[in-house]
């Protein structure tokens, strides 16, 4: 065998390095650019196949990710199956499990720099505004609106207005960036039994009469906690908001902290968490529940599903307590689909299965499913989920008492930011009596505002 | 009492102390495995009750069929996938290191220190930095996946094995380790086989290797384990349940609301049981590899 030399060896390593260079720096495959509206004539059934989805009469195939776990993913399996066989010889879509969130977003990323985009992805709000931060998105309305592969106005009728609505907003201009699949909200929940203790039948009418009426309870149980939190963060923003005030002032520039009714939440959860009747556990906040050791517990609507399983007491659950807010408001949770720059074809493909999944038959399935509220009110005629509701009838009474009343955050790139950490932290300081709660508001006032000043890009 | 009997018992009772601290010891590190094997034969119900319970009140051995077909493709295919990828990375990285480690250590050629320096710099840098450039060079790989010579056209290397396998095979902290476990080789040995006609890879395979196994045996683990346990990168480069380790398939077990951790602790032991047998096969010259090279876990 011929030898090789120390020349030739490095001959081949630089000319191997030098390719491997070349194809790093090479031009990125440019995604192609979104689609203008599908011309076409006659509003079409979602189940219908469309009449040209694919400009070269092949089938367009392309992929579904998602963050779903469990039997829920398994169902998209199967809806992927169901979808591709009405649409065969059109469209074939592969459901991909991606992680949790933070997994599905990193992938997403990556995809948006290296290539290999879906043809329609599953985001949470957070990611919809970060990813159109990133122009990595396409606007749906022309979907939406195009004769042939668009909704009719019945069925845009028939979706919730806040969930239809969801991610058409000013930062977007104005355009619809995701298209709903069902939601959860930010729920009250409690225990009947020590209400019923101390001689109370029904929680507070608002929060102004909670912290004397967790204590009343609180001191007829033997000092059991009034509301332990999971997510000091999460639950601060959740309840300004049921106090008519969002986190964020209109326009997206400067964070609602100095209002009023911040410092009054502060305060009152600052005596609570004094008196031990209000904490944010190390431990998880709706186990603590579950085993009957605190009165309320507030988090998604979603948790009726283990609960109706695994509690033992009774319980209940209900709009959050509100204050000040003209009509009802709460907090929409759960996952949103969109569809992001591919080609022409994959783009229509994308959309015409993230409308068939809100099909009224498979929508039903999806929130029996996952127990998030249908965003349709024809899911609600279904009888799959009619049976569901009869082995849940909370879940069923929140999707009138709490479902029509959730609308999201004002999103802004700052808010995981803003919400994980910044608050998060600053509460905790104002409930270990590190800060008073005129200083806790100043402070996060302050930290807030410099986030957002980041992620808009300032200084 | 006699001098030597109080000797003999102050000796029996130090004995019997040290038994004790080291059983306490091997206590605490052993329940979590306890747990994990008595939770996975609860059902749904007796897993998420809190506060929990430590004996299971019923058995439910079904747990383990159900881990097992819980996963599209069973979760036999992931630890499939997990076993290749394991011990395909794990094998191109010892090598890979080893050649690089002795390198450093025993060649002279200009710039060796800078270079070696350079190699270890690339510790500094997190791994979520690295994740999307190491994406786009997957993606972007020429000649391959129907790339062309610029990584234009095709998928590259996404979706493959060796896309999951091949970042952190020259790892820096490996290269670093072995070229110190080298280093530590008296340098006569290099004169005696070179007197012996030795060339370099003779003398790395006959003399530095035995001398070194048990660094070698803890880059190996270390690395078995880092792939064993990977989740996130073998996510981002694949979309094939067919390719995918069995970190992915855990994911399957647990829902927003909900976790069945009856069947998760069942899959968490059938998971775990690899590594188990793999450490208790090679324990004593991994520690004897950790020992030596200072680690601390």
């Amino acid at each position: 065998m011929e030898r090789i030399t120390r020349r030739r060896f490095l001959a081949g390593a630089f000319s191997a390095l030098g390719a491997s260079m070349l194809a790093a720096c090479g031009q990125q495959a440019a995604a192609p650019a979104p689609t203008s509206a599908p011309a076409a004539t006659a509003a079409s059934a979602p189940t219908s196949a469309p009449a040209t989805v694919s400009q070269t009469g092949s089938t367009v195939k392309i992929e579904y990710w998602h963050r779903i776990g469990g039997d829920s993913a398994k169902l998209l399996e199967t809806f992927a199956a169901e979808f591709n066989e009405q649409m065969k010889g059109q469209i074939e879509v592969t459901s991909i499990a991606q992680g949790n969130i933070q997994e599905l977003n990193q992938k997403v990323r990556a995809a948006a720099a290296g290539g290999g985009m879906p043809g329609a992805v599953m985001a949470d709000d957070y990611d919809v505004t970060q990813y159109y931060a990133s122009n990595i998105l396409v606007p749906l309305d022309e979907y939406i609106n195009s004769p042939e592969h668009g909704l009719t106005q019945e069925q845009i009728a028939d979706i919730l207005p806040n969930q239809f609505n969801r991610h058409k907003l000013a930062i977007y201009e104005g355009r619809t960036m995701a298209f709903t699949q069902g939601f959860s909200a930010f729920t009250t929940f409690w225990n009947v039994d020590l209400l019923k203790k101390a001689g109370v039948d029904a929680p507070p009418a608002s929060w102004d009469e909670f912290p004397d009426h967790v204590r009343a309870v609180s001191k007829a149980n033997g000092g059991v906690p009034g509301w332990l939190i999971g997510g000091a963060g999460d639950r601060y923003i959740s309840t300004l908001k049921t106090y008519g005030v969002e986190w964020l002032k209109e326009g997206g520039n400067e964070s609602n902290f100095d209002a009023p009714e911040a410092l009054e939440i502060m305060t009152w959860w600052r005596a609570l968490s004094d008196e031990a009747l209000l904490a944010v556990p190390q431990e998880s906040a709706r186990d603590a529940f579950i085993a009957g050791q605190s009165i309320y517990f507030m988090d998604s609507s979603g948790n009726t599903a283990r609960f109706s399983k695994d509690v033992k007491f009774a319980w209940d659950a209900r709009l959050p307590f509100q204050r000040n807010t003209p009509k009802p408001v709460t907090e929409t949770y759960g996952p949103v689909n969109a569809i992001p720059k591919t080609s022409a074809e994959q783009q229509l493909a994308g959309w015409m299965w993230i409308k068939w999944l809100l099909t009224p038959a498979v929508h039903a399935r999806w929130a029996a499913s996952t127990n998030y509220f249908p965003s349709t009110r024809s899911a609600l005629n279904d009888a799959g989920l009619k049976a569901y509701y009869e082995g849940n009838p909370t879940a069923r009474k929140l999707v009138d008492e709490v479902a029509p009343y959730a609308t999201i955050l004002p999103p802004s790139p700052a808010l995981t930011e803003v919400r994980g950490q910044i608050t998060a932290n600053v509460v905790n300081e104002v409930l270990l009596g590190q800060l008073s709660p005129e200083e806790g508001q100043k402070k996060l006032k302050a930290e807030a505002d410099a986030a957002i000043k980041r992620a808009l890009g300032g200084a | 009492m006699s001098p030597s009997l109080a000797q003999y018992n102050r000796r029996q009772f130090g004995s019997a102390l040290s038994y004790a601290l080291l059983i306490a010891g091997a206590l605490l590190v052993i329940f979590p495995f306890i747990w994990m094997l008595l939770g996975s034969f609860k059902n749904i119900e007796e897993s998420n009750r809190f506060p929990p319970t430590i004996w299971p009140e019923s058995w439910h051995p079904e747990n383990y069929a159900q881990a097992w077909n819980a996963p599209p493709s069973t979760l036999g295919r992931y630890l499939l996938n997990s076993t290749v990828i394991a011990v395909t990375g794990t094998t191109l990285q010892v090598l890979i290191c080893t050649l690089a480690g002795y390198a450093f250590a025993m060649l002279r050629f200009r710039g060796r220190e800078v270079l070696f320096l350079l190699v270890l710099a690339t510790t500094m840098i997190p791994n979520e930095v690295t994740l999307i450039p190491n994406f786009v060079t997957i993606r972007r790989f020429p000649l391959l996946g129907g790339n062309d010579l610029f990584g234009a056209g095709g998928s590259g290397l996404y979706d493959t094995y060796i896309a999951i396998v091949l970042p952190g095979l020259a790892g820096a902290f490996n290269v670093f380790l072995l070229r110190q476990a080298f280093m530590t080789v008296p340098h006569e040995y290099w004169e005696a086989a070179q007197i012996d006609g030795c060339g370099s890879f003779g003398y790395l395979w006959r003399v530095m290797t035995p001398l070194t196994l048990p660094t070698l045996l803890t880059v190996a683990v270390f690395g078995f384990i880092g792939r064993w346990n990977g989740l996130l990168w073998p996510l981002i480069v694949t979309r094939s349940e067919s390719l995918r380790p069995v970190q992915v398939a855990m994911t399957y077990y647990q829902t927003e609301f909900l976790t069945d951790y009856g069947t998760l602790m069942a899959a968490s032991i059938l998971v775990t049981l690899p590594i188990i047998v793999l450490f208790l096969l090679i324990q004593r010259q991994f520690i004897s590899g950790v020992v030596s090279a200072g680690l601390k876990g």
